[in-house]
């Protein structure tokens, strides 16, 4: 047998001691954290406000502990109640958020709670129960609770717009939906300067411009930024600035200016973002007129355009600025002037016979035909002057005066 | 004596051979059929033939179909239609290439610049034609056969079939495409 | 009271009450059988390994605990996983911080293996005294195959929650795979278990990284420990061994020691030779060993835990197939491996090599292949064994440090200097902001 020390020094026993006081200590943090949740402290505070606004039985009566809606459907489930305990209560208006009721009844009862949650409408991060967390204003959550403040900064007076764009995920057929007035004008805009002449959108319109069904789809990877027109590297700023002026934004971009008023921008960028692919199921598809089909007339104006005597400049795109009238083309967007006076109006204005304009172009058209999108051949340039005149013979009369 | 040990040895070294070998071929199928268990017969992926619309349903320039990761290109001009297919997956270790073409200035006069696709992973650039700039990428973006479904005219792009580009660019006539059908 | 303190002597024999209890704890306890009777005092001095093995071994402990009550609250589908990340992270009780002590442990796993291994290079202790019949290289090269196995483990690991750095490092890592020759389609189809990334996938690194590979671990690391008792102990113990033979006194190991191992060799081993060190340079393993043990075991605790409590582990944007984030990074351990991904695609007239197989897969085994050579082609003298630094492998130590600068100025420069595209920034350049959606 060695004769060996069978105990440790006592240095060693001290060190021991310490860390295992350490690791107590640091076990009883632990422990804590669980306890000292915010939403715990909100939770407190709303039972007060019940036991003051409606007696103590009634504050027994709150649940208590992370609440949670789960809607399977939406694949939403959202914890905002855990904080939010007012919003399902009547009578607390005059209570500050969180604990106020919510201020749209008219909206949540026809969009029940337990049936679309909260992030549905709201956006934010419905997992989280810390608020920074649950609000979305974090680095890896891409769809963040507007607050007034980002409101402001892109000069809209509240949220609702955000919230708008949202509804519209499930209201995307419908004309006019009320508290909506942001997506129906832009609805409106769209039919007026004809963005499907060159858009497809949910499925028909042109092939000139990038289909935009889903745009709001886009990852914030496939944008480009490098012109540098964009003010700040935002998704919402990018459609702003390029609805304003697109060449700015997108330097081969060949559609026009619309010359559209800051409200008309947000409420475009707003449906823009709105057309989302989304899963529904069938009772959530909203029972509400939808956009109305064409009317007869409509679809012969567009059938005259497609096969008649003008379809060439449909197809050469010279439509998108300029309306022949007596062929029956016309322009969504009248940048130009209508072509069916050109024989008579391009030697007034360039000193030269519409036979030679389209080889020798002048002013605007000079650097229009020079871009590859709208370059025509000598013999298209020829068919097109055949056509001009055409035009001009069939103008009614007292146009030409 | 020793003879007969001798011969017992040699037998029993053998059948212990013997059983050695065996007992390994059945230890060699078993783990084949181990490994062989593992490798799916059908996979719940989507089709590698992937139908992107009609002719005039796809765009000018170009498009990223996102269910074939591919990207389409268009160019139509004087009554033709030039189509092809591109993968847009990386070919250095797959990494989906973001579309970056942009004018560049210079002097005055704006120019298509080289850079076509870009890729985040690495930094590979590709031309718009797919071939190689820059970075690790190893081969140019291959171009799948692309062709016009004979049941409902829609355009097929097979990304199972990669194409020289020669074989792989569909040129079409024009009819009245420009416009689509409302 | 009698019951009681009979069990406390079947069981427990942490505090013995004489010197032959002492002696026996390591026989009668259970968790204690694994040491010897008797080590080295020098084998316990701080200096000597910084305990950097163990330390390896104790988060490992951490991880599989944490990682088993990981296993009941995360749910290995692709619909499901990222959504089950979300509810550990905010209502799970103490979720985020069982979750982050199984990252932080994983790093300081990653990282502690490697510093054991740096160790074990500037001590010379992956070679004992030849003449002895030392088999220290064995153990090296077992080493290694721990630290590929850790490696294995973290990159299953941090694939789990099926967010951006999972998915993207997933596709890199197919890929990879998919770069050598011949095989590689095979080999990239076996490991996501079809042509894409999908379930099958998820599905088959959650069993290797739950099961397969820490069962293999344990297994490897038990004969690694066993290994180590065989060879004598730490390579101090031989040093200690080797000056006693300088001495010119005979070691005299006790008549009761086996003298072969299971027959097949004989003579004694080394492990029966260092028993025979004299009293003074010896200490029990228990309490000695066990108590220092102790105090490894709770720092890393509250190291680990004390990090836990303030560093949250990373969840990043659910996966999306289409869009790689911008730029994308592997972890810091593998991200010296991304580097030499992106640079290293060979060019020799029209013949291309993917730099995903040279960087991805040539290097790192060549690499390999020359550290689990090394030890044998070592040919620097008995006396460098178990100290630091010594003089004659200055060489050997310059050649091993210079890797080790470069991986990490490999790491360093893809942590910080690379930015959107893998393009080039200097310290403090500014990148290009990430747009948002509002």
């Amino acid at each position: 047998m060695r004769d060996l020390p069978t105990h440790s020094s006592r240095t060693l026993q001290i060190i021991v001691l310490i860390l295992v006081l350490a690791l107590a200590v640091l076990v009883a943090l632990m422990i804590r954290t669980d306890f000292t949740q915010s939403w715990r402290a909100h939770q407190a505070k709303f039972r007060n406000v019940i036991a003051e606004k409606f007696g103590p039985e009634k504050a027994a009566e709150v649940e208590k502990g992370v609440l949670q809606i789960w809607i399977p459907d939406l694949e939403t489930t959202d914890r905002c109640v855990t904080c939010h305990m007012g919003v399902t209560w009547k009578g607390l208006e005059d209570q500050f958020i969180p604990y106020s009721s919510h201020s749209r009844p008219e909206l949540m009862q026809k969009h029940p709670i337990n049936k679309f949650g909260c992030t549905s409408c709201h956006g934010g991060q419905g997992y989280a129960t810390d608020m920074k967390e649950a609000h979305g204003w974090v680095e890896h959550w891409e769809d963040p609770r507007p607050d007034l403040q980002l409101a402001e900064s892109y000069l809209l007076k509240d949220t609702s717009g955000f919230i708008q764009m949202k509804c519209n995920y499930c209201h995307r057929y419908e004309e006019k939906v009320p508290g909506m007035e942001f997506i129906d004008h832009a609805k409106e805009l769209v039919k007026a300067k004809g963005c499907k002449a060159c858009h497809a959108i949910s499925g028909s319109g042109g092939n000139i411009g990038p289909d935009l069904t889903y745009e709001g789809d886009k990852g914030r990877e496939e944008y480009d930024f490098s012109s540098g027109a964009v003010s700040s590297p935002t998704i919402f700023n990018w459609h702003m600035a390029h609805y304003k002026n697109p060449k700015t934004v997108v330097p081969t971009s060949i559609m026009p200016e619309f010359q559209f008023s800051t409200q008309d921008l947000q409420s475009l960028t707003l449906l823009t973002l709105s057309w989302k692919k989304k899963k529904l199921a069938t009772d959530y598809l909203p029972h509400v007129k939808a956009i109305p089909e064409r009317s007869p007339q409509e679809l012969a104006r567009e059938e005259a355009m497609l096969k008649g005597a003008g379809s060439f400049f449909v197809k050469k795109r010279c439509f998108i600025c300029h309306t022949i009238s007596s062929l029956d083309v016309e322009s969504p967007t009248n940048i130009g002037p209508d072509l069916a006076l050109a024989v008579k109006n391009v030697p007034k204005k360039h000193h030269m016979e519409v036979d030679k304009f389209l080889f020798e172009p002048k002013g605007t058209m000079g650097v229009i035909l020079a871009t590859p999108q709208y370059r025509l051949t000598d013999e298209e340039k020829n068919q097109a002057t055949a056509l001009l005149k055409e035009a001009f013979d069939k103008a009614p009369e007292e146009m030409k005066k | 004596m020793n003879n007969s040990n001798n011969q017992g040895s040699t037998r029993r070294s053998f059948l212990s051979r013997l059983s050695l070998w065996i007992g390994g071929l059945a230890a060699g199928g078993s783990i084949f059929a181990v490994v062989r268990s593992l490798i799916p017969n059908v996979l719940y992926e989507p089709s590698k033939k992937v139908k992107i619309g009609t002719l005039d349903f796809i765009p000018e320039g170009v498009t990223l179909f996102k269910d074939a990761k591919t990207f389409v290109s268009k160019h139509s001009s004087g009554g033709k239609t030039k189509i092809h297919a591109m993968s847009a997956v990386c070919t250095h270790l797959g990494c989906i290439v973001q579309h970056t073409e942009s004018e560049e200035s210079k002097g005055g006069t704006k120019d298509k610049s080289a850079v076509g696709f870009s890729c985040a992973c690495h930094g590979s650039q590709f031309t718009i034609e797919g071939d190689v700039i820059k970075g690790p990428a190893p081969e140019p973006l291959p171009w799948f056969a692309v062709s016009i479904s004979p049941d409902d005219g829609q355009l097929v792009v097979d990304t199972s079939q990669v194409l020289e580009r020669q074989k792989a660019l569909l040129v079409l006539k024009s009819r009245h495409y420009n416009v689509r059908k409302v | 009271m009698e019951v009681f303190q009979r069990g406390r002597r079947l069981f427990w024999s942490y505090s013995p009450q004489s010197a032959r209890e002492a002696s026996d704890s390591v026989v009668r306890n259970f968790l204690f059988h694994v040491f010897p009777a008797y080590v080295t005092k020098q084998s316990l001095n701080l200096t000597t390994t910084f305990w950097l093995g163990t330390i390896t071994w104790v988060l490992f402990a951490i991880l599989t605990i944490t990682g088993v009550i990981l296993m009941f609250l995360y749910v290995p589908s692709v619909e499901r996983a990222y959504q089950s990340m979300k509810d550990i992270e905010f209502v799970v009780s103490y979720g985020p911080i069982l979750r982050s002590m199984h990252r932080m442990a994983a790093h300081g796993m990653v990282a502690l293996a490697f510093l054991h291994m740096m160790r074990i290079w500037y001590t010379a202790a992956y070679r004992g005294p030849r003449k002895q019949g030392s088999k220290r290289e064995i153990n090296w090269l077992i080493g290694l195959i721990l630290f590929v196995l850790t490696l294995a483990l973290s990159y299953t690991g941090y694939l789990l929650p099926w967010d951006q750095l999972a998915y993207w490092a997933l596709v890199i890592g197919a890929n990879v795979a998919k770069s050598a020759p011949l095989i590689g389609d095979r080999l990239r189809e076996l490991l996501i278990g079809g042509t894409e990334i999908g379930q099958n996938t998820l599905i088959r690194f959650y069993i290797l990284h739950c099961v397969a590979l820490p069962i293999l671990l344990v297994f490897v690391g038990a004969y690694h420990m066993w290994r180590l008792r065989r060879d004598g102990g730490l390579a101090v113990t031989d040093r200690l061994t080797l000056l006693h033979d300088a001495k010119g006194e005979e070691l005299q190991p006790s008549p009761t020691k086996t003298y072969t191992l299971l027959g097949i060799k004989e003579g004694t081993t080394l492990s029966v030779r260092s028993s025979a060190l004299p009293d003074s340079l010896l200490a029990r393993a228990n309490p000695e060993l066990t108590t220092r043990l102790l105090i490894v075991i709770l720092l890393t605790h509250v190291v680990i835990l004390g990090i836990s409590l303030y560093v949250a582990a990373p969840l990043e944007a659910p996966a999306n197939p289409l869009a790689p984030p911008n730029p994308a990074k592997a972890p810091w351990y593998f991200l010296w491996l991304q580097e030499l991904i992106a640079d290293t695609t060979l060019k020799v007239g029209s013949y291309v090599i993917n730099g995903g197989f040279v960087g991805g897969i040539l290097i790192p085994t060549i690499v390999l292949a020359v550290l689990a050579v090394w030890p044998f082609l070592d040919r620097s003298p008995d006396a460098a064994i178990g100290v630091w630094f010594h003089r004659s492998r200055w060489l050997q130590n310059v050649l091993f440090s210079v890797g080790v600068i470069i991986v990490v100025g490999l790491i360093i420069l893809a942590a910080y200097l690379r930015g959107p595209f893998w393009n080039l920034y200097w310290f403090g350049e500014q990148w290009p902001q990430v747009p948002k959606l509002y």
